[in-house]
């Protein structure tokens, strides 16, 4: 899987992204710790609101879904604790989704995922452990697709989400965040899943570092005479 | 500079990564933690959580290891003893609600929290004012608190806010002695600078062109990639804004 | 001064068990399970029983058939009762014109290039119905996020399970004729060809639409006094209303059968063409045909991690069994069937199946965001949940 990122584009908000992996296209904000409604205060830790907006129309329950299955990934990975009765705002916004909205998601919240990750590490939010994700498809005569695209995931016997925690580096895999899978498939599939896909993460896991290396090596340069 | 009794080291870390401190040297030293680290309450394990380079400096002498990380961030979260420049949003009772961010939680600044302040003296700050001052109290529970107990602090007049920088910046420019910037502008005009570490800079010189030159300088020099670039721009902006002040001085005459 | 004598005696405060559960769910979920037993009082890999109600709110049920003209317009139904927790599921349809093209107005070649698209695109053939979940809870307002995540989820899940196939809910419409005596008559081609036994369907070809339609389901599930997460629950109910569904027959009048004409209008001719007045028989239903092999019942799984300190407490209490607790290791269990609010509060990791009898898996979520989960956490939930299966598809009259 490859993909171009660039954080801290947008200046009004503490920390931004935008991630292009194929045709898919996302641009993620984050703002906060900042002043919460009152009905979303948490007295001990940092509450999250997430909003996913499609690339076409209005939000509906597709949307809330993938906000559902974002918020399942970071709660715990940001250090909540840190934060009591405080918000942060995370607000995706999809330019092109690269893949057919009707029937499938699996693109978009892995990229999503990967998006809000750097946007969150932009916006200085104290985090536990990095992350990664990716979309993966087993195609009808049962290999297993990396990153699939939307004829691979159309023609696809099943078809998964898998994003990790990643510790020591990049090299240690601390959980699983998040399996989300749909389709036909068996045991043995889904353990191949686990273990191809966690290669493929850890690789992922790297570019993701040097993406935020290299960002902390170009803030630097003010410095040096 | 490492001098023979400190050692420090510099590293790039980010959230998850483990701590470049020997075991035995975490127990025998007392550590003393910075912005960017974390102790799990339950494990009692230390952690980076954010991503930056990371300073660990040593002293031979005291038994001590202090560890931070030097990251960019944008919104700023009180610490106590912090150097701030407030926006006045409200007035209570006995106290004025300061805004240190847009949609951060406020502060509070007791009318007692001035000098020579008595039950009948009090200030007079009104909603919208900017005000310099230090935190006092910064529990992540409660509301922080602020005040302008010493000289120097209380209500900036006039001049200008510039707000769009990160955080980093600001701290060089507030407690590196030898970052250029303030040298450089000093060079060309007078002025008043108040640095809060909440990412505001608010200056005021004599003649309004002034102000703007510095005000457009700083804000350029926040963005540019090196500081040999500094003289050049400054020196751009006090050109323009000379000429321009110098035309339109013409054509009044 | 005080004296020293005095001393200040600290007295605990104790609580009846359902109010420690509410203000300290954690510690009570912690305390139940160094016992080896849930707040439910159930083992750890113990699901609740379900109940299940079949068809009893259908329209085409056998009980409501004497009353016929009943404005009744459920086609299949079901009553689930698992644990505290009632889920009722009527499935509801409509009928709507097929956009695509009919076949038999796309010319060879075209037909071919379709054929070859939708090869490829597998999920094409199979349709979902669209479930609205509602949770009671004693207010009106704004569906919550759970109800829009769970219908959502609900929708995915059955679409990428390929249990309802386009095939099964294309309309095959008849038509209603009058005889000179003004007796009306329904006929279904499929049906005169049956009993004959020869080839009748040419006779009526010519007055047969040419149009297509098909029916939509929707499923209407309102759910009663949760007390736990309520996917697995609505699956399972969603899953038996669709085995008892049927679908009504529909026909059109015979007069409104494709009729044409022309019009002459200012010179330039147009053709109208008679909308069509599609109808539902009252009487007469056919069984809505679902991909057997993908039917798959949905089961759920929570880890928690065992507080050491706890289980420390627990044995201390229990004399003989002294110090064998080791305070190193921490041991994370399986929760089958994750019930109550202590349980669905302070558990973080789950892992959700839905999964048929053959144990292959139509849909899962596994999150991780507590305890760790192990591969054999996973082989665990899987071998539950397959009984889990078997037992829930056993509960259906067939």
């Amino acid at each position: 899987m490859s993909f171009q990122a660039e954080t801290g584009i947008l200046t009004q908000v503490d920390g931004s992204s935008q991630i292009q992996s194929q045709k898919t296209k996302i641009f993620c904000s984050v703002t906060g710790p900042i002043e919460p409604k009152a009905r979303q205060e948490l007295p001990t830790q940092l509450a999250l609101e997430i909003i996913v907006r499609p690339s076409l129309g209005v939000p509906n329950t597709r949307e809330k879904l993938i906000e559902d299955k974002l918020r399942a990934v970071f709660t715990p990975l940001i250090t909540r604790y840190l934060y009591p009765r405080q918000l942060c705002q995370i607000t995706l916004q999809i330019l092109s989704s690269g893949e057919s909205e009707q029937e499938f998601t699996q693109r978009e919240v892995a990229n999503s995922i990967n998006a809000t990750l750097l946007a969150l590490i932009d916006a200085g939010i104290a985090l536990n452990s990095m992350c990664a994700a990716i979309s993966l498809a087993i195609s009808s005569d049962d290999k297993l697709i990396m990153d699939p695209n939307d004829e691979q995931l159309k023609a696809a016997k099943s078809v998964h989400v898998l994003a990790l925690e990643l510790v020591e580096s990049s090299t240690v895999v601390k959980n699983v965040l998040l399996l989300d899978s749909y389709g036909d498939f068996n045991e043995k599939q889904l353990f191949d899943i686990l273990e191809q896909g966690e290669i493929s993460l850890l690789k992922l896991g790297k570019e993701i570092r040097s993406i935020v290396e290299s960002k902390i090596i170009n803030s630097n340069l003010i410095i040096q005479k | 500079m490492a001098s023979a009794q400190q050692q420090q080291q510099m590293h790039m870390i980010l959230p998850g990564d483990s701590l470049p401190i020997s075991e035995t040297d975490l127990k025998s030293h007392r550590l003393v933690l910075g912005p960017g680290l974390y102790t799990d309450p339950k494990t009692l394990t230390i952690h980076p959580v954010n991503a930056g380079k990371l300073y660990i400096t040593q002293n031979n002498n005291s038994n001590r290891i202090n560890i931070h990380i030097d990251y960019e961030s944008h919104r700023y979260i009180p610490h106590v003893n912090d150097l701030v420049i407030g926006c006045i949003v409200g007035t209570f009772a006995d106290s004025y609600k300061v805004s240190l961010n847009s949609f951060s939680n406020s502060v509070s600044l007791s009318y007692m929290a001035f000098p020579n302040a008595s039950k009948k003296n009090r200030p007079t700050l009104k909603i919208g004012d900017l005000v310099y001052c230090k935190v006092a109290t910064a529990v992540k529970e409660l509301e922080a608190t602020v005040e302008c107990l010493e000289s120097g602090f209380g209500l900036l007049e006039d001049g200008m806010i510039i707000d769009s920088t990160g955080l980093k910046f600001v701290r060089l420019l507030l407690f590196d002695d030898q970052f250029p910037l303030l040298r450089l502008l000093a060079s060309r005009t007078k002025f008043e600078i108040a640095i809060g570490v909440n990412g505001k800079i608010w200056i005021k010189a004599d003649e309004i062109k002034d102000t703007l030159a510095c005000y457009r300088s700083i804000l350029d020099c926040s963005m540019c990639q090196s500081v040999d670039q500094f003289a050049n721009i400054i020196k751009k902006h006090f050109q323009d804004l000379n000429t321009v002040a110098a035309a339109t001085a013409a054509t009044e005459n | 001064m005080t004296d020293v004598e005095e001393t200040v005696e600290i007295q605990p405060i104790s609580f009846p068990p359902e109010v420690f559960a509410r203000i300290s769910p954690e510690l009570s979920l912690q305390r139940h399970l160094a016992l080896g037993l849930r707040p439910s009082l159930r083992r750890f890999d113990e699901f609740r029983d379900i109940e299940i109600n079949e068809d009893s709110l259908s329209r085409f049920n056998a009980s409501h058939m004497m009353n016929e003209d009943s404005q009744n317009n459920i086609l299949g139904s079901n009553v689930l009762k698992c644990g505290k927790t009632f889920v009722i599921t009527s499935i509801t349809g409509g009928i709507i014109e097929d956009t695509s093209t009919s076949l038999d107005e796309v010319d060879i070649g075209e037909k071919e290039l379709l054929d070859i698209v939708e090869q490829e695109d597998s999920l094409n053939k199979y349709t979902s119905v669209y479930p609205v979940v509602e949770v009671e809870r004693g207010r009106v307002g704004a569906c919550t996020d759970e109800e829009m995540t769970v219908s959502q989820k609900l929708f995915d899940s059955l679409l990428h399970s390929r249990i309802i196939p386009k095939d099964s809910l294309k309309v095959q419409t008849g038509i209603r004729t009058t005889d000179e005596n003004g007796v009306s008559q329904i006929i279904y081609p499929d049906e005169v060809n049956n009993v004959d036994g020869n080839d009748v369907d040419d006779s009526y070809k010519h007055v047969m639409p040419r149009k297509k339609w098909s029916y939509v389901l929707y499923a209407k599930i309102v759910v009663y006094s949760r007390t736990g997460p309520v996917f697995d629950m609505c699956w399972n109910s969603l899953m038996y209303a669709l085995q008892s569904t049927r679908l009504p027959r529909a026909f059109i009048d015979e007069r409104a059968t494709d009729l044409k004409m022309t019009v002459r209008m200012k010179g330039r001719s147009t053709t109208i063409r008679e909308a069509y007045d599609i109808l539902c028989d009252p009487k007469k239903s056919l069984p809505l045909t679902l991909n057997d092999s993908n039917l798959a019942y949905a089961s759920s799984f929570g880890i928690i991690d065992l507080d050491p300190e706890v289980a420390l407490e627990e044995a201390r209490k229990q004399e003989d069994k002294q110090e064998d607790v080791e305070m190193d290791k921490i041991d994370s269990i399986l929760l089958a069937d994750i019930d109550t609010e202590a349980e669905e509060s302070s558990i973080y990791s789950t892992i959700s199946l839905i999964n048929n009898l053959k144990g292959d898996f139509k849909q899962l979520s596994i999150i991780g965001a507590g305890s760790r989960i192990t591969p054999n956490m996973i082989r665990n939930a899987i071998t539950l949940s397959k009984c889990r299966s078997q037992d829930l598809s056993q509960k259906i009259k067939k």
